[in-house]
């Protein structure tokens, strides 16, 4: 299979257009940082974004890291605030990519408190011909496909005692990298990517490379140095390694590192190549299928997803969240699929299986399962934009089929809310973003009043759902009943704020609902009242047609 | 002979009692009350009337409205009115003891034009009518 993924080739080509004017910048940034001072100055080199992942039943102190490797190898950690990342177009525009940070102080290790130097960013600008306007024209940095060949190297403290560990890894190592069969990560990336990608052309070293220094030399303060990290673990393995073969390097360490395995990218010089490289730094409590297939998907540029609490792994709907769904006897934990934001990101959903929804329009399609599809002409994803924001909706189908989706929560349509990460849309508010209330099964509809958006789920057929999503539109199938709109107005409270607010905008828009507003919602939509309505409704507040379930509503009758 | 009478008492006891009949005389007769609206516009698209006074058991509508009824918590029903509405009989209450009929009450809590504004109710009334 042919290889194709863009953003190595990206590195070579602005390594050679954009380093002679930045080496000077650099050095003078290094200057400070290695003399303890602060002060203003500007940094070029490579963005980096690497995501943390705290062993499981812990939570990681954050979430990620920005790290800038510069033109001469050095590597920094980076302080930016969100405010100015948005003006960017948020971290991934600038994740692998070249870069200048504008630091407003430049702080040494010791002064950081940090094993490596931190640039306090003010601004940060592209630093190569590409803009962020080839962003917007759906450049995506991390389109990948085909095959892509890791090296996977075992790296070993110089202190780490001999243990059972040490002994087991080397072939259980090889087991997860190099065999093509479940639940090895090669299988999972073929069924997730529904067969466009491979891990052919990988290799896992199967010995140990022993580092030249114990782990409290790459661990200080409870915070790994992944630039000591990776530059002596490839460094102890170079002479074993044609690093040029190789698109991603997965590095197996024996001991735990800080709070987190970790996987994105990095800036190596290796083997007369200075190039960005897709990298895990595993944990040795990480030798496992769930948390290869998490970090080989940082390693593609994946975020994290979640559910709306704050809580970063809590979404059984994604390994990229909950990567523990199932307990294989034998290679422990085992992940579901990842969501289709993530899948669209790196190109594995065609533009022909991406429905993006006509702003003022009602559309009823087919989505089908976002696992093992079947090849015909339904879409695989919807994405609805958000008005007045740039976030959208994405509306999957999850059923319960192959390797690794057979053991999700459940099986039905689930939306997520993406910006640069994706939110399960979860409205019982209770805390578990993998039940009911984020499970959209036939006769249910999600609602989003204020952008006037609405996905009802009509129907289950074959692997399938029909949905029927409204964008812009602001009444119809989708909306709340008309049996709760006139409950609400006979005494018995049964649509939510935004509900009442969107009839309202919808109706005469008088800043209240009221009787004007079920009038036009019932004559707009061709509803009726009707003698089975009354009878319901007549058998007091418990016979109220609609549930107590905030969000959630039937459909239209 | 006195067999029978007993044994008719005794069913005539459990109907009363299976309807809670608060009249220890007897059945209470089950009835009609009909809602007259008095409107001052000629293109009222719905009403919402109030009905106090007792448990309601269905309601019609003699001129053809679409109606929906509901009762809250506190046992107060309301009426939707829904149609090209004019003054007259715009519903019909069923309810099971028609001798407390004059302590039903009637009134417009809310009015809307045909196209959907929200009216002021001043000149509006409901009242009960027996039948």
């Amino acid at each position: 299979m042919h290889a194709r993924r863009s953003f190595p080739v990206f590195f070579r080509a602005l390594a050679a257009l954009g380093a002679l004017g930045a080496l000077g910048a650099s050095a003078a940034a290094t200057r400070l940082a290695a003399q303890g001072a602060s002060a203003s100055s500007a940094v070029t080199g490579t963005f980096h974004i690497v995501w943390a992942d705290a062993r499981p039943g812990t939570e990681a102190p954050d979430d990620h890291r920005y790290a800038l490797v510069d033109d001469r190898g050095r590597w920094y950690d980076v302080k930016i605030d969100a405010a100015t990342l948005a003006t960017l177009g948020g971290a991934r525009a600038l994740d692998r990519r070249r870069v200048t940070v504008d630091a407003s102080r430049v702080l040494a290790p010791a002064e950081a408190d940090a094993p490596m130097p931190v640039l306090a960013a003010r601004a940060v600008r592209l630093a190569s011909p590409r803009s962020v306007s080839a962003l917007e024209a759906g450049v995506s940095p991390y389109t990948v496909s085909g095959s892509q060949a890791y090296a996977t190297i075992l790296c070993r403290f110089s202190d780490t005692p001999s243990n059972g560990f040490v002994s087991a890894a080397p072939a259980r190592a090889q087991a997860l990298m190099q065999s093509t069969s479940y639940p090895g990560v090669d299988d999972y990336y073929r069924e997730v990517s529904n067969g466009q990608v491979d891990l052919s052309g990988s290799r896992v070293l199967a010995r140990w490379y022993t580092l030249p220094h114990p782990r409290s030399y790459y661990v200080v303060n409870n915070t790994a140095d992944l630039g000591k990290l990776a530059q002596d673990c490839t460094g102890a393995a170079d002479a074993d390694v044609d690093f040029t073969r190789y698109h991603g390097i997965t590095m197996q360490f024996s001991d735990k590192l800080d709070c987190c395995s970790w996987g994105g990218s990095w800036t190596l010089d290796r083997d007369g190549q200075r190039r960005g490289y897709a990298v895990m730094w595993v944990a040795s409590w990480g030798l496992n299928a769930a948390t290869y297939d998490h970090e080989m998907g940082h390693s593609f540029g994946f975020p994290h997803s979640h559910g709306p609490y704050g809580k970063a792994y809590d979404s059984k709907w994604d390994i990229m969240s909950y990567a523990y769904n199932y307990n294989d006897p034998t290679w422990g934990s085992i992940g579901p699929h990842t969501i289709a934001f993530h899948k669209a990101l790196v190109g594995w959903i065609p533009a022909s299986r991406r429905f993006a929804a006509p702003a003022g329009e009602a559309s009823t399609i087919l989505i089908e399962r976002d696992a093992q599809p079947e090849a015909n002409a339904a879409y695989l994803v919807a994405e609805i934009p958000i008005p007045g924001t740039s976030q959208h909706y994405t509306v999957e189908a999850r059923r319960f089929v192959g390797s690794y989706d057979s053991h999700l929560p459940g099986e039905a349509i689930v939306i997520h809310r993406c910006g640069t990460d994706a939110t399960v849309v979860d409205p019982d508010g209770n805390g578990d973003p993998n039940d009911a209330g984020a499970m959209w099964t036939p006769g249910e509809t999600f609602t989003d009043a204020a952008a006037k958006i609405s996905v009802t789920v009509d129907a289950l057929v074959g692997n399938a759902y029909r949905v029927t999503i409204r964008n812009g539109v602001s009444l119809g199938a989708g909306v709340p009943t008309l049996s709760a709109a006139a409950a609400e107005l006979l005494g018995t409270p049964s649509l939510t704020a935004s509900e009442r607010q969107m009839l309202d905008d919808a109706g005469n828009d008088d800043g209240t609902y009221n009787l004007g507003d079920f009038l036009a919602f019932a004559e707009r939509t061709g509803q009726h009242l009707d003698g089975a309505l009354v009878g319901r409704l007549l058998a007091g507040p418990a016979g109220t047609a609609r549930g107590a379930t905030a969000g959630k509503q039937e459909a239209k009758p | 002979m006195r067999r029978h009478v007993i044994l008719a008492a005794l069913a005539a006891a459990l109907v009363a009692c299976a309807r809670s009949v608060p009249s220890p005389t007897g059945v209470p007769e089950a009835g009609a009350l009909d809602v007259v609206l008095d409107t001052p516009n000629g293109d009222d698209g719905a009403l919402l009337v109030r009905v106090s006074g007792g448990p309601i058991d269905s309601v019609t509508s003699p001129a053809g409205y679409a109606v929906v009824a509901g009762a809250d918590e506190g046992g107060t029903h309301r009426i939707i009115v829904q149609g090209d509405v004019v003054r007259g009989v715009i519903a019909r209450v069923w309810v099971s003891d028609a001798s407390r009929a004059a302590s039903y009450t009637a009134a417009v809590e809310q009015a809307a034009s045909r196209g959907y504004a929200q009216r002021e109710l001043a000149g509006y009334r409901a009242s009960i009518l027996v039948r």
